[in-house]
């Protein structure tokens, strides 16, 4: 806000006043200005139409009455007695007596430019011009016309014989030819009758228009208005805008101005209206009909008449409205006058209650202050009256202050301290100048002290009438000055007898300033060299930046917060010994010194104590966290205390707050939980640990974990217990092991089974080829001993065939058992299966639909031709063989495969991570159940009728197998379909040339 | 003439060889056990000897080892039906033991007579 303005002006209620006052006065104001320029327009606009009024009947009256004279001449110049004989004997001397009176009678007027006398014939008889130079003069014979074919000479012979014919404004024609300039002219006529009152001739006077209107006055204007003649036919005979007059003169020519051309619309009210007023946007008119001919001079004077009309143009009109200006400019000037008047009224106002109020103000906290003022105040006379006292003294003297004043000191007081009182008074009022003082009473038996200042009061320099007292009781303030020298005597003990070190130190250089003596001991320096060292000297020197942030830190500390928070640090000893040492500092004054106040504890021991506890809580942690079971802590309410991670992570990754807290009936399902509750009951009530319980815990995904549960009961130091604590081992892994086992267990059974039979089969074989040699051998000879034709040869031949086929059934037998010579070679696995599905295509039927996926890879397979070829067939045929109904689906495929420890646990023939070719023989037939499946490979075990099959197809392709080091799994699903798989170790670089010197080896 | 010695432990196979040799026009000695064989060797020096190679007394590749160290011109075919030791069938072992060749049981005579001829006549 602008500064010169009083800060009254900010206050909303002082505008708000302000405006209450200046905005009627304002509204008086304008209102009056309204009404004064109404009034001036309205009476201005009254004068222009009064005065036009005034003008348009002025010039009326002229007009006619200027008609009356020309009339009165015309009647003059007819009746003159020798006229007829004139008429009748022209150029007689009787001519020149008329021509006399009429030359005198033209001069008199001056405005008549002929005076004539025309005969019945239409023959001037007598004329007198009129000449502004020459005057009058009469126009001599020759220059006489005849008039007889004039309009006017026309209407005038038919004229009544008292009647007066006008002709209208016309130019002045003569000889047939528009005289120029031009010279409108109006003709008056009238018969002249001879003694017999017949009509002898017309007397004519013809009164040129111009002096007519010069006469009239008609082509003036008046201040505003501008007069205008119209004859009856809307012509302008003076006043045209652009000077257009006597238009109608010129009929046919941009001349032939009317005022209808001018303002059609007003010329329709005033054609209409035989007189007055009207304003359009144009402007005023005023107008009046002129009849300019008295009444009695024609018969038909009222067919002639003109307008007189009076136009006050409308931007005229604008011009005499009174200046808007000057209403405004008075209205602003006195409405700002009376705005700023108002304000500094108001404002004026406003700081008069100000300061009214502040006054009140003051005294009502002076008043305050006295009245509350712990302070005994006292005004008195100097003899020691009272004259004033405040709540305290009167407290002090006991007796409501009413009543003590216009008492004396001597009636309050007693004897001694009035003879004191009464001095100081005294000696005040006679020095003028305040004394202090210090005094003991002795009140109620206690004694109070008191200090005082006496003081003169007086308005002006003179010698004061009345005293003022102040006495404050500063008894409490000895007291806690003697409280605090005690005080400090017991600090003085506690510091120096402290078992903790003590250090004083000033905050702002860091020196020490003071040490006990136990600070002495942990440092082993003397008080003496304690005193004056730094601050930071106290921790060890390597560790400089340490000792300097924790001073600093204590310092903050205790500067901020009065104490700072306990921090651990060490303390050096003189011999290079650091004790630890928890050091809180305090802030305190002490001799007007900023100090800080250390407390160093030797904390050696419990932080021996503590790295002990840290040590086996970490073992404890390490162990409770590592250990794959559940560990739990309850308390006495069964509710969870504690929980190991493993517990916390089966938990569906419970944080151990949301655990905390629980019972097992908000985790578990009731049953479960009970089973937990009754086991946790018993430990705490016998006080007896539960081993080895077996239990299951229900996991949040409803899984069923076995565990070997040990609980224990829980002691607090008291010996009671306090809750329970339970170690829940997890039995899955263990459970999955066994059955895992049992699986391993099974499969080595079954390949012990069938190695058995292997070698069994082996040592059959054997017999049965040294049973079969002698049959075939001799069967031969003796086919070869008969004639071809005997029929014995072909019984013969039936032994030697069926003694064959016991051959290869043995073959099949050592294959099986492996006893049977390989021809191993690397080589690759593609062809040989490809050429197998060829030689099978011829038998498998046609309903079966082969489908065989090769995959291309250059690894070599240490492998026996013929018999991977016969794994195939083998596999092939027992595929197709199990398909009885349709769909058959027969699926042969081969890839590279690296098998996974899983895989390689469950069959101990290959190796893990090992790549290895993979052979899949799939079909979708009947499926085998688990008890076929495990007796598949046995020898002689067939599913198909008796003498089928020999059930030894599968038993042959497990023998190679394991003759390559190979594996066979199967897998089948009864209704489904069956899958056998067959392993075979694909070489890698180093094994072909191991087995290649094997061969060389054995080629001697 | 051409004589050859075979050994094996079951009489019908040691007739059935003989009478095969023998219509070839072989002379034909007989043995159904090494300890019979032994004696035989001491007595007699063959072209060929045809010896099975499981036999309950002594081996046949104990009698091959032997009949390569005392009789190195004899010609030896190692017989059996059995399958094979591992790692190598009694076969392979036979020919690994000095063995000029090896046929298994049961055979045709052809095969045998092929064989018996090709090793006595190289």
């Amino acid at each position: 806000m602008n500064p010169i303005l009083p800060k009254e002006l900010k206050h909303p209620r002082v505008l708000l006043q302000s405006a209450l006052i200046f905005l009627p006065l304002m509204a008086v104001i304008v209102l009056m200005s309204l009404y004064s320029y109404s009034g001036a327009l309205s009476r201005n606009m009254k004068e222009i139409r009064e005065t036009a009024q005034k003008n348009v009947i002025d010039r009326q009256q002229c007009v006619i009455k200027k008609f009356g004279d020309i009339v009165q001449d015309l009647h003059f110049i007819a009746s003159l007695p020798e006229v007829p004989d004139v008429l009748e004997n022209p150029g007689e001397a009787i001519a020149e007596r008329v021509k006399k009176i009429l030359i005198s009678l033209s001069n008199a007027k001056t405005v008549y430019d002929q005076l004539r006398y025309i005969d019945v014939g239409g023959k001037e008889v007598l004329r007198i011009n009129y000449d502004s130079l020459k005057g009058a003069y009469p126009v001599t014979e020759p220059h006489l016309q005849d008039k007889s074919r004039r309009y006017y000479f026309a209407a005038a012979a038919q004229l009544e014989t008292n009647d007066v014919y006008i002709s209208p404004f016309d130019p002045n024609i003569g000889y047939g030819e528009l005289g120029r300039p031009y010279k409108p002219s109006l003709r008056f006529a009238k018969s002249v009758l001879d003694r017999y009152g017949e009509k002898c001739g017309i007397a004519v006077i013809d009164f040129p228009g111009k002096p007519f209107v010069e006469t009239f006055g008609l082509h003036g204007t008046g201040q505003h208005n501008k007069l205008m003649l119209l004859n009856n036919r809307g012509f302008y005979l003076t006043g045209a805008p652009d000077n257009n007059n006597w238009g109608f003169m010129f009929p046919g020519t941009e001349k032939a101005v009317t005022f209808a051309s001018h303002f059609p619309d007003e010329w329709n009210r005033i054609s209409d209206a035989g007189d007055g007023q009207f304003r359009t946007r144009n402007g005023l008119f005023t107008f009046k009909r002129i009849y300019p001919l008295p009444g009695n001079v024609s018969s038909d004077s009222d067919k002639f008449y003109w307008h007189m009309v009076s136009f006050v143009p409308e931007n005229r009109l604008k011009t005499i409205v009174p200046a808007k200006l000057d209403y405004i400019t008075f209205t602003f000037f006195t409405g700002l006058i009376l705005f700023v008047g108002t304000l500094a009224l108001t404002v004026r106002i406003e700081r008069n209650r100000h300061s009214r109020k502040d006054l009140e103000k003051l005294a009502a906290e002076i008043q305050a202050f006295y009245d509350h003022s712990p302070t005994l105040i006292i005004i008195c006379s100097p003899d020691g009256e009272y004259l004033m006292v405040n709540k305290a003294a009167a407290a002090f003297l006991r007796m409501p202050p009413e009543k003590i004043i216009g008492k004396n000191f001597a009636d309050l007081l007693s004897p001694e301290l009035v003879k004191v009182f009464l001095e100081r008074t005294r000696k005040v009022a006679a020095t003028n100048t305040p004394i202090t003082a210090k005094d003991h009473i002795k009140i109620n038996n206690c004694e109070r002290h008191f200090h005082s200042v006496i003081f003169p009061i007086s308005s002006e320099n003179s010698y004061p009438s009345m005293i003022g007292v102040s006495s404050v009781d500063i008894t409490d303030q000895i007291l806690y000055q003697n409280v605090l020298r005690e005080n400090e005597a017991r600090f003085r003990s506690l510091f120096e007898d402290s078992p903790d070190a003590i250090f004083l130190a000033d905050t702002s250089s860091g020196i020490i300033t003071g040490a006990n003596e136990k600070a002495s001991a942990l440092t082993g320096l003397t008080r003496n060299e304690l005193v004056g060292k730094h601050f930071t000297s106290l921790y060890p020197e390597d560790q400089p930046e340490i000792a300097a942030k924790s001073f600093r830190e204590n310092e903050t500390g205790a500067r901020k917060s009065g104490t700072s928070l306990p921090t651990e640090s060490f303390v050096r000893h003189k011999d290079g010994r650091k004790t630890p040492v928890e050091i809180i500092s305090h802030k305190m004054r002490l001799d007007n010194r900023d100090t800080i106040y250390s407390i160093f504890r030797d904390i050696s021991i419990r932080k021996k104590a503590e790295s002990e506890l840290l040590e086996k809580t970490i073992m404890l942690e390490t162990v409770t966290e590592s250990v794959p079971a559940y560990i739990y802590m309850k308390n006495k309410n069964f509710r969870y205390t504690f929980t190991n991670r493993y517990g916390l992570e089966q938990y569906d990754h419970l944080s151990p707050e949301q655990l905390r807290g629980k019972t097992d009936y908000d985790i578990f399902p009731e049953a479960t939980a009970n089973l937990y509750h009754s086991a946790d009951k018993t430990v705490m009530e016998t006080g007896k640990p539960l081993i080895n319980m077996e239990e299951e815990v229900i996991l949040p995904d409803g899984k069923n974990v076995p565990v070997l549960t040990n609980k224990f009961p829980l002691f607090n130091k008291q010996g009671e217990i306090e809750g329970v604590i339970g170690i829940s081992m997890d039995l899955s892994e263990q459970k999955t092991a066994e059955e895992q086992n049992r699986k391993l267990e099974n499969q080595l059974r079954n390949s012990h089974k069938l190695e058995t039979l292997g070698t069994l089969s082996g040592g059959i074989a054997h017999d049965f080829n040294n049973i079969l040699t002698p049959i075939i051998g001799f069967t031969e000879i003796a086919i070869e001993a008969l004639p071809p034709e005997s029929s014995t040869v072909q019984d013969l031949q039936a032994v030697l065939k069926a003694a064959k086929r016991a051959k290869k059934l043995v073959l099949q037998m050592l294959t099986f058992s492996r006893q049977e010579p390989q021809n191993l070679l690397p080589q690759q696995l593609q062809p040989l299966i490809r050429e197998s599905l060829d030689f099978l295509r011829h038998s498998i039927p046609s309903t079966v639909r082969t489908e065989q996926f090769i995959e291309e890879f250059d690894n070599m397979i240490m492998c026996d031709a013929s018999q991977v070829q016969q794994i195939v067939m083998n596999l092939c045929t027992n595929a197709w063989q199990a398909m009885e109904t349709e769909p058959k689906t027969l699926t042969v495929e081969l890839k590279k495969t690296t098998i996974d420890s899983f895989t390689a646990a469950m069959h101990k023939n290959l190796k893990e991570n090992r790549p290895y070719a993979k052979i899949t023989v799939r079909d979708t037939g009947k499926g085998m159940e688990k008890n076929e499946i495990d007796r598949m490979f046995d020898p002689f075990y067939t599913t198909k009728e008796i003498g089928e099959g020999t059930g030894l197809g599968l038993s042959v392709v497990y023998g190679i197998v394991r003759g390559h080091n190979g594996e066979i799994t199967v897998e089948s699903t009864k209704g489904k379909g069956t899958s056998v798989s067959v392993f075979l170790p694909i070489l890698t670089k180093q094994q072909p040339q191991k087995n290649n010197s094997n061969e060389t080896d054995s080629g001697h | 003439m051409k004589q050859i010695l075979v050994i094996d432990d079951e009489p019908d196979i040691l007739k059935l060889i003989s009478r095969i040799l023998e219509k070839a026009g072989y002379r034909v000695m007989t043995a159904e056990n090494g300890q019979h064989a032994d004696i035989l060797f001491h007595e007699h020096l063959f072209d060929l000897v045809i010896t099975d190679i499981v036999m309950p007394q002594k081996e046949g590749l104990e009698i091959i080892l032997q009949l390569r160290k005392n009789s190195p011109d004899t010609k030896i075919l190692a017989i059996s039906g059995g399958g094979k030791l591992e790692p190598v069938g009694y076969l392979d072992a036979a020919r690994a033991t000095g063995a000029h060749a090896i046929v298994k049981k049961p055979f045709e005579i052809s095969h045998l007579l092929n064989k018996v001829e090709q090793l006595l006549n190289c």
